[in-house]
């Protein structure tokens, strides 16, 4: 009897023990362990992230925080709950999922079709712009695309798409559509930004210049002046809406009209101009979606911008061990910001340390991203920086999970000189230089050095919509903070 | 029952499952480097492992003092066979398991696999040692093994 | 319940002996349902003028050795079980009245006659002529020359008388004064010898004649219910040309006594006596050598000691309703007899009767076991399992008081038992002697078949089992020495039973 009880008891606890390690290994639902599992492995993909919501919707009863009213995912909570699970691994790992939610937009295409349009669609021509068009549609992910002529009025496309991305020539095909001779920019805007209904992504394409009904002896100056007005209070109404400028070139080939009203035919490249419109949100998700990735960077693009962006967190780790590594440190394990007991190297004193950065959503160029003048840092001991790309070469085994999804390397290099420092690392939202560099004065001399690729009053138009939004400030910050 | 060897017996419990509660702590304060032990933490290890080396030595001391439970191994230095044991097999399943999934995650840290595992074997050791003196009390033949009491 | 042992003469110290062995192996005397007599303690006394005896000297040392360490496991304990079990004691240890001065010894001091020739003792000298002449004729010259204190050599005719004082003794006042309702007394003697011979028929006498005497409780002593056992001839005696003893004698005295109790205790109509036991062997011992007593007396263990000790055991387990009557006189004579079940020579456990065997097999066996165990088991353990139980047993306990007295002096004692009775005719081989394997220690008896050969039995066997009986048991508040016996005795008895053929 005794002994039987002894038994009974011992083989209780050690009942009690795997009951308990049981219970803590479980404690996280099969939902978190699904998310904590893609995050691990980098997979942060949107058939990972369906599969998810495919947990959530076979058990809709325990899941309900993650269900709207009307038994659809609930991407905000579920957002953060993977933020959530995301700053329990070390390094914290982020996954921006709202992009998933944008499966319902639809893209509208407005085709400017005044008569400076019509050469870049020229037979002769390469027809970079229908391409550049047609490509839009083409990575649009949802295939939910309209297309509209735009001039005095917007006017819908009457073909179907495939007759769309068939069409030889776009302007011989819409002849006779609206008033070709004049573009009003006040309307065309005005139109498009009204029409736009949530989760609508609106194209213009355009030459980007400004065409009033008549602008016979008006001075050019005047004329930008009015540009420059008319932008700021047209998009001033819209604080909501981002604006991506993308700039590309096409072959041109025919009349040209100059803001004297004395046409003459040109045969040469020309820049055209692609304007995203979409609600703030919706830009940041599809900057943020790999789905949207060719969409948002057409192939031949030139320069680009973007417009109300507001700073935005990104994603970045310290790389524990890096080739230039010097000194020592250690991440802590709840901020990956925070690096604790920090050392320099025993014989130069100097420390040396590496992050890993994803700067795909600040939606800039690689050049752009490359350039360390591009961004601001601050640090009391006097750290320095450089930048470089992440190349695929450089991920091994061991730093995969710090350098998948990352695109830049941002190198720290300096001495500790007091007990804690803080490092800011900013990426400057300055008005870029490109568009200063693409704007002309004036566009009657076809054989000026600059008339391929400048476009009249360009600069005019776009500080104007810049002004609408308030420009200036930081895309992004990085702090980090060093302690002995 | 005695209440001593009761209380020896939940103290036991309840250091092993505190154990299990801090073990990263656990682990981390003798041996952690960036990269490594974040991977461990990450991919559940520190999970599994503790929980194997936990399942070991209770399993094994439960084996000693009840399964072989034998007088003519009943000594300390018996005893001592069955602590090498330990420190020989929960190290050598980590590591094996901790190989096994660093591998599949493509991940190489084989010299601090090693070292984990010196780790991971003292805290065997000291599992053992916990296990052996919450059980033996009942033991028939070995209750007095290591240490008489 | 009190029994007094009255031992006389050699063989009367030679079954005490016997009846010590068995009751350190746990031999108890049980009722007639076969539950022990409870309350029991033995008192013996050893009666022989014979001080030089060595068979007295050997059995008085093992005597003080047994309670020693009966003391020290049991204190004063009575109803215990296990080794040991039967509480033995001096008659000056029971005491009460404090006027009697009495050495604390199992012997009757017999000083009045110790130092004198028998002549002096019958006051020959101051005879008158008339009576000097019938002294001569009832007594030999050398007898008369005699000096009692080596005995009464073989003859009865002297013993009578001088035993016939020992109702004066204070020994025997103290007895009288302790002795309460409900105890009994038992004599054991020889019927062929001088002292027993002459001493038994005196002392019963002198004890149903009580209320002659000048004693307290004369009545309850008168009313005692009384048991003797009488030894017939079972030993030869070497031949000698001093033929003060001799063999031829032994059977015309055991004869004519048996005729002269008969007349005298054990007839049909007598109450003198409650119960005889007769116990003889027509199979001859070895010859002892001869000794008059001067060099003392020492002969080997012999079979019919043990059968013998088992006598006086018998008699306590006797109801009270079968020896004495309503009115609480004592009943006729009941007389007993032993039986081996087989005639044979060489005697193992199997030459029992199927309830001696029941009576003695197992704490034989187990106190024969515990022997080997602590010769060669128990200083190894130290350290481990049931010793470091509280209390716990340290090495320092094999050079205890206690570990000395049992094992040097005891065990030595038992051994020395067990090859006498081996060495003589018929020899007794309960045991393989010199066979320290357990497995195969008990003569005759194998341990139990198993699929795969035979079961074992080693100190291991017995570690194991003690160390579980240990955990188990509460000891912290008994002496090691209890703890060590006791868990001894229990792991024994399961093991005996569980690995060895059952014989019984």
């Amino acid at each position: 009897m005794k002994r039987n009880k002894v038994f009974i008891t011992l083989l209780l606890s050690m009942a009690l023990i795997t009951v308990t390690s049981a219970l803590w290994s479980c404690s996280s639902s099969p939902l978190e362990k699904a998310i904590k599992q893609a995050l691990v492995q980098q997979d942060t993909t949107q058939a990972r992230f369906d599969s998810i919501c495919s947990i959530i919707k076979a058990y809709p009863e325990r899941y309900k925080d993650y269900l709207t009213d009307d038994g659809q995912i609930d991407i905000a909570a579920l957002a953060s709950l993977i933020e959530e699970q995301g700053a329990s691994l070390r390094p914290p790992m982020h996954w921006n999922v709202t992009q998933y939610g944008l499966q319902q937009l639809s893209l509208t295409i407005y085709f400017e079709r005044s008569g400076s349009m019509v050469p870049y669609d020229a037979p002769g021509g390469r027809g970079q712009l229908k391409k550049a068009v047609n490509d839009l549609i083409n990575h649009f992910p949802s295939g939910n695309v309209a297309i509209n002529i735009v001039n005095d009025g917007i006017y819908p496309y009457q073909g179907s798409i495939d007759q769309f991305l068939q069409d030889r020539n776009i302007y011989a095909s819409t002849q006779g559509v609206g008033n070709a001779s004049f573009t009003d920019f006040q309307k065309i805007f005005n139109d498009i930004l009204a029409a736009q209904r949530p989760g609508n992504v609106s194209v213009l394409v355009t030459d980007l210049i400004y065409s009033p009904a008549d602008t016979r002896d008006v001075s050019v100056e005047k004329i930008f002046n009015e540009e420059n007005s008319l932008a700021t209070r047209i998009f001033k109404q819209y604080k909501g809406k981002s604006i991506i400028v993308h700039q590309l070139m096409g072959d041109y080939q025919g009349k040209y009209y100059p803001y004297n009203n004395q046409p003459f035919n040109y045969t040469g490249q020309r820049p055209f101009y692609l304007l995203v419109i979409a609600d703030t949100p919706v830009m940041d998700a599809m900057a943020a979606g790999a789905d949207y990735a060719q969409f948002m960077q057409p192939a031949a693009l030139r320069n680009s911008y973007r417009f109300n962006q507001a700073e935005a967190a990104v994603d970045y780790c310290v790389i524990p061990d890096w080739k230039d590594n010097a000194g020592r440190f250690r991440v802590d394990h709840h901020d990956a910001a925070r690096l604790t007991r920090c050392e320099g190297d025993k014989t130069t004193g100097i420390m040396c340390f590496t992050i890993a950065v994803n700067l795909s959503s600040m939606h800039k160029s690689a050049q752009f991203l490359a350039d360390a003048a591009n961004y601001q840092l601050h640090s009391t001991s006097g750290f320095t920086m450089k930048v470089v790309p992440v190349d695929q070469s450089m991920i091994t085994g061991n730093n995969r999970s710090y350098l998948d999804g990352k695109t830049h390397l941002i190198t720290l290099t300096g001495k500790l000189t007091e007990p804690r420092d803080e490092i800011t690392i900013s990426l400057a939202n300055d008005f870029p230089a490109w568009i200063e560099q693409s704007t002309a004065q004036s566009d009657v001399n076809p054989g000026a050095p600059d008339f391929a690729t400048t476009t009249l009053g360009l600069k005019e138009f776009l500080t104007g919509i810049a002004s609408a939004f308030g420009s200036g400030g930081n895309y992004t910050t990085i702090k980090l903070h060093l302690e002995r | 029952m005695k209440k001593q060897h009761l209380i020896y017996l939940i103290a036991g419990i309840v250091l092993t499952v505190l154990f299990y509660v801090m073990r990263v702590n656990a682990y981390e304060a003798v041996y952690a480097v960036s990269g490594f032990s974040d991977q461990l933490y990450n991919l559940g290890l520190y999970e599994t492992i503790p929980l194997i080396t936990i399942a070991v030595a209770w399993a094994m001391a439960g084996i000693y003092y009840y399964a072989i439970n034998s007088v003519r191994f009943d000594r300390w230095y018996h005893w001592l066979v069955m602590l090498a044991l330990v420190v020989l097999i929960a190290p050598i399943a980590g590591y094996a398991i901790n190989s096994h999934v660093f591998d599949e995650n493509g991940l190489s840290y084989a010299t601090e696999s090693l070292t984990f595992e010196m780790v991971n074997m003292m805290w065997a050791a000291v599992l053992f040692v916990v296990a052996s003196f919450s059980m033996r009390w009942w033991s028939t033949n070995c209750r007095h093994t290591p240490i008489p009491q | 319940m009190r029994l007094f042992l009255l031992a006389i003469g050699g063989t009367g110290s030679r079954v005490l002996k016997s009846l010590l062995m068995l009751s350190a192996a746990g031999v108890r005397p049980v009722d007639e349902d076969g539950k022990p007599v409870p309350n029991l303690e033995i008192v013996p006394v050893i009666i022989d003028p014979h001080k030089s005896n060595e068979d007295l000297k050997r059995t008085e040392a093992l005597l003080t050795n047994y309670r020693t360490i009966r003391n020290r496991l049991y204190g004063n304990e009575v109803n215990v079980e296990g080794f040991f079990a039967n509480r033995i004691v001096t008659l000056r240890e029971i005491m009460s009245d404090s006027t009697i001065q009495l050495n604390d010894t199992f012997i009757f001091n017999l000083s009045a006659v110790e130092r004198e020739k028998f002549r002096d003792f019958i006051g020959y000298d101051t005879m008158n002529e008339a009576n000097q002449a019938l002294t001569s004729l009832l007594f030999a010259d050398y007898q008369l020359e005699n000096k009692m204190n080596i005995g009464f050599v073989g003859s009865p005719n002297i013993g009578s008388v001088a035993l016939n004082e020992i109702k004066d003794s204070d020994e025997f006042k103290a007895l009288a004064n302790v002795f309460n309702a409900g105890d009994r007394i038992f004599f054991i003697s020889s019927i062929f010898g001088g002292t027993g011979a002459a001493g038994f028929p005196i002392m019963v006498k002198n004890l149903r004649q009580a209320k002659n005497l000048e004693i307290n409780n004369r009545d309850v002593l008168r009313r005692a219910p009384i048991g003797g056992i009488t030894v017939l001839p079972y030993f030869n005696i070497e031949h000698n040309d001093d033929h003060r003893i001799d063999k031829a004698d032994f059977i015309v005295k055991t004869q004519s006594a048996l005729y002269y109790y008969k007349e005298t205790l054990t007839g049909a109509n007598d109450s003198d006596l409650n119960a005889i036991f007769y116990i003889g062997d027509q199979e001859v011992s070895k010859p002892y050598a001869y000794d008059p007593g001067e060099h003392g007396q020492r002969n080997r263990a012999h079979l019919i000691e043990m059968v013998a000790a088992l006598a006086p055991l018998k008699f306590a387990g006797i109801a009270d309703s079968r020896l004495t009557d309503q009115n609480g006189y004592p009943m006729p004579t009941m007389a007993f007899e032993f039986g081996l079940e087989k005639d044979v020579r060489d005697i193992d456990f199997l030459a029992f009767g199927a309830s001696t065997r029941r009576l003695i097999y197992e704490p034989l066996v187990r106190f024969h076991l515990l022997f080997l165990f602590l010769r060669t088991g128990l200083r190894g353990m130290i350290g481990q399992g049931f010793t470091e139980d509280e209390p716990k047993l340290k090495s320092d306990f094999l050079t205890s008081q206690f570990y000395r007295t049992l094992t040097d002096q005891f065990m030595r004692g038992y051994v020395e038992w067990l090859s006498e009775m081996y060495d003589n005719n018929r020899s007794v081989q309960l045991f393989n002697m010199g066979e320290n394997d357990m497995s195969n220690a008990i003569h005759h008896v194998h341990t139990r078949k198993t699929l795969l050969g035979r079961k074992t039995v080693d100190n291991n066997t017995f570690k194991a089992e003690m160390n579980r009986l240990s955990r188990d048991a509460k000891y912290s508040t008994r002496t090691t020495e209890y703890k060590l016996l006791d868990l001894f005795n229990r792991a024994a008895t399961t093991i005996v039973r569980d690995r060895y053929e059952n014989i019984n």
